[in-house]
C-alpha cells in the first residue's frame, strides 16, 4: 500500500516535470521560428542577378543580342547558373517595348522572384535588361 | 528525499529559463543583423546604380579604364586606359545629352528608384592629382589632359593606331632635367611606326616638345601630333590630335605617378549623381564615380601596338634595334645572339621563364 502511495506520486510528479519542460521548449521554439532563410536567399539572388547583368553587359552579349534578335548567349549564359537558380532575361528598348525575351529551360513560375535591372547602350541608344530570378 | 527533489526541480527550472533566455537573445541578436544585411542592401543597390550608369558614361566616352594601382614597391600610382578612342570625336555632348534624358525620364520609373543625372560632361578628373581630361567634340583640338600636380608626374606613355601608313617622324630632343618621360607609339595596322622615349619638362614650349607623324613632302598633310608642355599657362599639359582626313584611335594611355597617401579615383567633372532608394533616410549625391583605386598590381601584357604600349619589343625599338622579346634569362639573351637590355625587363611580367628582356 505505502509503495502504491509512492508510485503514483512519483508518476504526478514526472508529469508536471514534463510539462513544465513542454512550456519551457515551447517559449523558445516560439521566440526562434520567426528567424528564416528567406532573407539571405533574397541576397543571393540579388547579388547572382546583378551579377549576371553585368557580366553580360561587359561580355557586350546584352548588345549583341539586341543586334542579332537572338537570344542563344544569353539561353546559354542562364544554362550554366547555379541549377537551383531559375531565371528569365527580358530585353526593352528606351521606349520599353519589349525587345527580347531569354528563358531558362526546365523551369516553372514563381511569385518569390528577384528582379534586378541594368541598362546597357547598343550603338549609343539606351536599351534595358530585367533579370528575374528565383529559387525552383 | 525531499529538500534533494526541491533542488533537482530548481535546477532544471533554472537550466530551462536559461534556455528560454538564450533563444530570446538570439532572436535579438538576429533581428539587428537582418537590419544590417537590409543596411548593406541599400548601400548594395547605391553601388549598383553607379557602377550601371558609370559603365554607360565611359561606354558613350569610348574610353576603357584598365585599373587604377597603388603600387607601394615602386612608390607610384597608375593610372591607365586600354582604349580612349578616336580623335576627333563626333557628336559626344549629343550622346551624353541624350543619355542623361534617358536616365532622369524612363531609368528612375524603371528600376523603382530615385535617380538624377545632372550637369554631364564628356570631361573627367582624376583626383588626388587633379588630372582632368578634356574630350574636345567635333573639333580639331583633340584631347587635352591638364594636371594641377604636374610635378607629380613620373612618366606618360600614349600610344596612338593611325589608319593610313605614315612614315615621317619626328620626336623633341631628349631633355636630361626635364620631370616626366613621355613615351609615345604610333601603330599603323598594327605595326610600330614611331616608338620615342624623350625626358621632357613640364614647362618647356610646345612648339618644341611635340611628337609628330605626318607624310613626307607635298603630300596632303594628314598628321598626329602629341605635346607634352606649357600650353596655354597650364605647364605639364599633354594634348593630342589628328587632322580631320586621319582615323587615331589612343589604344593606350598611361599616367604614371609619385605616390601619394590619399586615395585615388576617376570621376566625370562636374557631373552629379542623386540616388534615392526611398528606403530608409539615406541618399546619395556625389560625383559620378568611374574607378576606383584597387590594391593589386597589374602585370603590362606583351601586346605591342593594340595593348599595353609598354612592351620588351617596344622598348627595343625605342633603343634602335629591331626587335624585342621576354626570355628566361641574360644568357638565353646571348644564345639567340641578342642583348640584354636591363630597362626593359620591368616590362617582361611572364614569371621567370620570361622576365628579362632581349634586344636583337
Amino acid at each position: 500500500m505505502e509503495i502504491g502511495k509512492k508510485g503514483i506520486g512519483f508518476t504526478l510528479d514526472a508529469m508536471f516535470a514534463l510539462f513544465i519542460t513542454m512550456i519551457f521548449i515551447s517559449v523558445a521554439v516560439y521566440y526562434l521560428d520567426p528567424v528564416s532563410d528567406s532573407l539571405y536567399t533574397r541576397m543571393y539572388l540579388n547579388q547572382l542577378t546583378q551579377d549576371s547583368l553585368n557580366v553580360l553587359e561587359d561580355s557586350y552579349a546584352l548588345s549583341n543580342a539586341v543586334t542579332s534578335n537572338s537570344n542563344i548567349t544569353l539561353n546559354e549564359f542562364q544554362s550554366e547558373l547555379d541549377r537551383n537558380v531559375c531565371s528569365t532575361i527580358y530585353i526593352y528598348d528606351q521606349a520599353t517595348i519589349l525587345k527580347l525575351t531569354s528563358v531558362r529551360a526546365g523551369c516553372g513560375n514563381s511569385n518569390n522572384l528577384i528582379v534586378t535591372r541594368r541598362s546597357f547602350l547598343v550603338g549609343y541608344k539606351p536599351y534595358f535588361a530585367r533579370m528575374e530570378a528565383w529559387i525552383k | 528525499m525531499n529538500s534533494k527533489g526541491y533542488l533537482f526541480s530548481a535546477i532544471v527550472i533554472l537550466l530551462l529559463g536559461s534556455l528560454v533566455f538564450i533563444s530570446a537573445s538570439y532572436l535579438d541578436k538576429s533581428d539587428k543583423f537582418d537590419n544590417l544585411v537590409q543596411q548593406s542592401f541599400i548601400y548594395n543597390k547605391f553601388r549598383y546604380v553607379e557602377n550601371d550608369i558609370a559603365t554607360d558614361y565611359l561606354s558613350i566616352m569610348n574610353v576603357t579604364l584598365m585599373n587604377i594601382t597603388r603600387d607601394e614597391a615602386n612608390n607610384e600610382i597608375i593610372l591607365r586606359f586600354s582604349n580612349f578612342g578616336v580623335l576627333p570625336r563626333r557628336s559626344l555632348e549629343d550622346n551624353l545629352s541624350e543619355y542623361e534624358k534617358f536616365i532622369q525620364q524612363n531609368y528612375s520609373k524603371l528600376i523603382g528608384m530615385d535617380v538624377k543625372l545632372t550637369h554631364i560632361t564628356p570631361n573627367m578628373t582624376f583626383t588626388g592629382y587633379n588630372t582632368t581630361f578634356v574630350i574636345h567634340d567635333d573639333s580639331q583640338e583633340g584631347l587635352d589632359i591638364f594636371t594641377d600636380d604636374y610635378l607629380s608626374i613620373k612618366s606618360v606613355n600614349v600610344t596612338v593606331e593611325i589608319n593610313q601608313n605614315i612614315s615621317n617622324d619626328q620626336c623633341p630632343s631628349n631633355d636630361a632635367q626635364g620631370d616626366a618621360k613621355v613615351h609615345l607609339n604610333v601603330c599603323y595596322n598594327g605595326e610600330m611606326k614611331l616608338n620615342c622615349i624623350r625626358q621632357l619638362k613640364a614647362i618647356g614650349t610646345c612648339a618644341s616638345q611635340v611628337f609628330l607623324v605626318k607624310h613626307e613632302g607635298n603630300e596632303v598633310q594628314e598628321e598626329v601630333q602629341i605635346m607634352y608642355c606649357n600650353y596655354l599657362g597650364n605647364e605639364g599639359t599633354v594634348k593630342v590630335n589628328a587632322s580631320s582626313g586621319l582615323r587615331a584611335e589612343i589604344t593606350n594611355l598611361r599616367y604614371t605617378y609619385d605616390l601619394i597617401d590619399a586615395q585615388t579615383w576617376l570621376e566625370s567633372s562636374d557631373t552629379n549623381l542623386y540616388i534615392n532608394p526611398k528606403e530608409g533616410n539615406i541618399v546619395k549625391n556625389t560625383s559620378l564615380i568611374l574607378g576606383e583605386e584597387s590594391y593589386y598590381r597589374f602585370a603590362p601584357s606583351q601586346q605591342g601596338c593594340r595593348g599595353s604600349g609598354l612592351t620588351c619589343a617596344g622598348y627595343c625599338h625605342s633603343l634602335g634595334y629591331i626587335n624585342g622579346a621576354c626570355r628566361a634569362n641574360a644568357q638565353q639573351c646571348t644564345n639567340n645572339g641578342e642583348v640584354n637590355e636591363v630597362g626593359g625587363n620591368q616590362y617582361c611580367n611572364g614569371g621567370p621563364s620570361a622576365d628579362t628582356c632581349c634586344c636583337g
